[in-house]
């Protein structure tokens, strides 16, 4: 029964209700993000201070330094030997600069002043307070995990053993067993050794295998001791971080529903010397299936490790790998943790991997084997072709049955290269299924409209008479056009690999996968799109632009199909249901730049990957038809574009989950980030 | 919604009109403190970002120093290794007893 007085004030309450809510929930993200950046800002400073200490610090001894060589030539003796010397010793020039770079190798080599050594010494060195915080944010736990950490060992040269075991000892988190499974090694003091440890630490855990079993029984040997209710696997000559347990235990403690975790490497030399760090994405199956790129430190859920059986004998040297397959497969993907934190320390030397993968060569192909099973395992349809020369994997996805129709979109104004774009397409294109559309925006040179008239037979030619806008050209082009995929491309654009469209096509076979990038050269053939980061100078910037083709440069991230926070609109295939769902282009504020990116970013926020293929290569000659962005008017709306993408996306363009914050947003090469942005723990 | 709104508004004009001008107020509010958020969010990136290039230009330049005093350091070595140097050690150890010169003494090892 509507009582006729409320009737009126129930609908317009409900609207002020839920304005007020509006209104509150936007001063409290307000108040969050404002709190958050004051947060790091300050964090910012503390090194700031830090670093101007020690830029101080260096400076004083430079000149200290400097005032002692001047000090040398103003001394008489110098001065009055000059003819002397130059007499006696008419070669001295050169043998002081022979001399001089002896000595500058052995500086080097006595105190290596490369940047992640600065690096680590600036943001990742403990401090006193620093243990104390996290000792007392750990005391904190009301439920503390206990870890276990598994060490299978095999003949191992004392000291890296010794170093492994002590980096265990000394963690900062006291909830740890050490179960450390000898396996048949030769020297039976080494056992002794560890029966030894094990008496007097009652935290470790030990047995001996009667016969050898390689790596992979070793481990399970070792994860029979465990009565954690996480396991760790750490290899017998690396060493842990002193806060990794820590860090793991509190990520566990903070999301619950976790089955697995991992968290940034780097390598350390015989010497202990650090070097190599690898930061890596958070969780992309994807790339989990091109290379092991969570292997150290991984803590898994135990009962998961044994559900799945454990390590899989016949898998050995990637085992690692396989087991991570086998438990990730089973979880969702939020249910994988990432610490963006250097926590392990993988050795380099002679045996290990780390140093060359040939150290290792059964490794690879165990790898490919483990990607087979977990793709059949899957049902998904696909074959693993190894990349022998780095131990990778490329997963060809296949091409559904019948192969979805791709609507070729190609925007052109008088484009110089439109021709050679197309031609590149009919010739090299193996793909059976496909149709171009070209959006001719007001061509005017006879080249083109000659070309244009000629091929319209075989293109669909759209005249669209509107001012430059490339969003409502590509979007009315889209709406015109029948395919269920469709495919945006650039006509400065020529294709290089004839499967490109299969291969783009494949990777969106994947349900959960709404666009797909390609590989783009310049014309130099450097790298010129290989994905695109978020938040690199503001807005997005292209990853390891200008590297080579053949570049591995950090862990072949030019090399293998991943996530990313966006891919270039230059060539982007997308399903046409996730191009709907995110309506498109964003012709309103973004009539010219960033409206791929904005697109990518619409798609991930309802739940769609982005992904991107070295496998889809193409030149692309950039810009050419339409010149760059710096100047006058152009110059004037690339500024609101930004503007408007730093309004519209905020703080998500400065956390890009396929990136890492210990990594720039200044430069596109992957360097360090100068600070980290993630100072401050959670 | 809207339209049931704008219907029974005018009904009872007296009742609905604070209500009415309640939810305006509150939505210009809530248009405001979105601008306001989205303004600041801006300057914080802004803000974040000029830091993070200072602060990389002041670790080049820790890095720089160091290297030029890796550099001092290699040539005060290089000199210290010279024939020259070596053969008139005992020479200039002479020289600087009677001397108020000590530039010599300042080489590590030299003595």
């Amino acid at each position: 029964v509507i009582n006729p007085q409320s009737a009126p004030e129930d609908p317009l309450s409900e609207m002020v209700t839920k304005e007020e809510e509006l209104l509150a929930s936007v001063e409290q993200q307000r108040q969050r993000q404002g709190t958050a950046a004051a947060r790091d800002l300050c964090a910012y400073e503390e090194r700031m201070v830090l670093l101007s200490d020690r830029l101080e610090l260096a400076r004083v001894e430079l000149a200290e330094a400097t005032e002692r060589i001047n000090s040398i030539y103003r001394t008489r003796l110098y001065r009055y030997s000059r003819h002397l010397r130059a007499f006696y010793f008419r070669n001295r020039t050169a043998k002081l600069e022979v001399e001089a770079e002896k000595t500058d190798e052995e500086v080097w080599s006595r105190e290596p002043e490369l940047p992640y050594a600065l690096w680590v010494e600036t943001y990742d060195t403990l401090t006193d307070a620093d243990r104390s915080n996290l000792a007392h944010r750990v005391a904190q736990l009301s439920e503390p995990p206990l870890i276990s950490v598994l060490l299978p060992v095999f003949n191992t040269p004392e000291p890296y053993l010794t170093a492994a075991i002590e980096s265990v000892r000394g963690q900062i988190y006291p909830h740890w067993e050490l179960c450390i499974a000898d396996d048949c090694s030769s020297d039976p003091a080494l056992a002794q050794r560890l029966e030894a440890l094990a008496r007097e630490e009652p935290r470790i855990k030990f047995t001996r295998r009667e016969t050898n079993g390689h790596i992979s029984a070793a481990s399970n040997s070792a994860l029979a001791l465990a009565s954690g209710s996480w396991i760790a696997c750490l290899d017998h000559d690396d060493v842990l971080a002193e806060t990794a347990l820590a860090h793991f235990a509190l990520e566990i403690a903070r999301t619950p529903g976790l089955g697995a975790l991992y968290s940034d490497e780097d390598k350390i030399s015989e010497t202990g010397e650090r070097s190599d760090p690898f930061f890596k994405p958070d969780f992309d199956p994807l790339l989990l299936l091109g290379q092991n790129y969570l292997c150290h430190l991984t803590v898994l859920r135990r009962d998961l490790v044994l559900e799945v059986g454990g390590y899989r004998e016949g898998y050995e040297g990637s085992q690692d790998w396989d087991l991570a397959l086998r438990v990730t497969e089973k979880l969702a993907a939020n249910q994988v943790s990432h610490i963006a934190r250097v926590l392990y320390h993988w050795r380099i030397h002679s045996g290990s991997t780390a140093s060359a993968l040939t150290a290792k060569s059964y490794a690879a192909g165990a790898g490919t084997r483990a990607v087979a099973d977990h793709l059949a395992r899957c049902g998904a349809v696909a074959e693993v072709v190894p990349l022998e020369a780095w131990g990778w994997n490329r997963v060809k996805w296949s091409v559904p049955d019948p192969a979805p129709l791709v609507s070729i979109v190609i925007p052109t104004r008088d484009g110089k290269y439109l021709t050679s774009c197309i031609e590149s397409i009919r010739r090299h294109t193996t793909y059976p299924n496909y149709e171009i559309v070209v959006v001719d925006n007001g061509s005017t040179g006879r080249e083109v409209l000659e070309f244009l008239r000629l091929n319209e037979s075989t293109i669909n030619v759209v005249r669209d008479e509107g001012p430059f806008n490339f969003s409502a050209i590509n979007n009315n082009a889209v709406a015109l056009s029948g395919g269920d995929v469709i495919c945006l491309l650039n006509d400065d654009t020529e294709i290089i690999s004839p499967d490109w469209l299969e291969e783009m096509v494949g990777q969106l076979s994947r349900t959960s996968v709404g666009a797909v990038g390609a590989k783009l050269y310049y014309d130099s053939g450097l790298v010129q799109h290989a994905g695109a980061v978020l938040g690199i100078q503001g807005v997005a910037g292209h990853a390891l632009r200008l590297s080579e083709r053949q570049s591995v440069a950090y862990q072949g991230r030019t090399q293998l199909p991943r996530q990313f926070g966006a891919v270039t609109g230059a060539c982007m295939v997308i399903r046409r249901e996730a191009w709907d769902e995110a309506g498109g282009l964003d012709s309103v504020n973004l009539p010219v730049a960033f409206n791929d990116i904005d697109l990518c970013m619409k798609l991930r926020a309802a739940g769609w990957q982005v992904v991107w293929t070295p496998f889809a290569e193409l030149t692309h000659h950039e810009s050419v038809s339409r010149g760059p962005d710096t100047e006058g008017e152009r110059a004037l709306r690339f500024g609101r574009e930004i503007l408007y993408m730093k309004q519209r996306w905020g703080v998500a363009l400065r956390s890009d989950s396929t990136y890492n914050p210990n990594l720039t947003l200044t430069h596109e090469d992957l360097s360090l980030a100068w600070p980290p942005r993630n100072l401050v723990i959670e | 919604l809207w339209i049931v709104i704008t219907r029974l508004a005018p009904d009872d004009p007296e009742f609905a009109s604070p209500l009415q001008a309640e939810l305006e107020r509150v939505r210009t509010q809530r248009i405001q403190a979105e601008q306001r958020r989205q303004a600041e969010s801006v300057g914080n990136m802004d803000a974040l970002l000029e830091a993070e290039e200072d602060q990389f230009a002041l670790a080049r330049e820790l890095h720089e120093t160091r290297l030029e005093l890796a550099e001092a350091f290699a040539l005060m070595e290089a000199i210290r290794r010279t024939k020259f140097h070596r053969v008139t050690t005992k020479l200039r150890s002479l020289y600087f007893r009677r001397s108020a010169d000590k530039g010599g003494e300042l080489l590590p090892g030299s003595s």
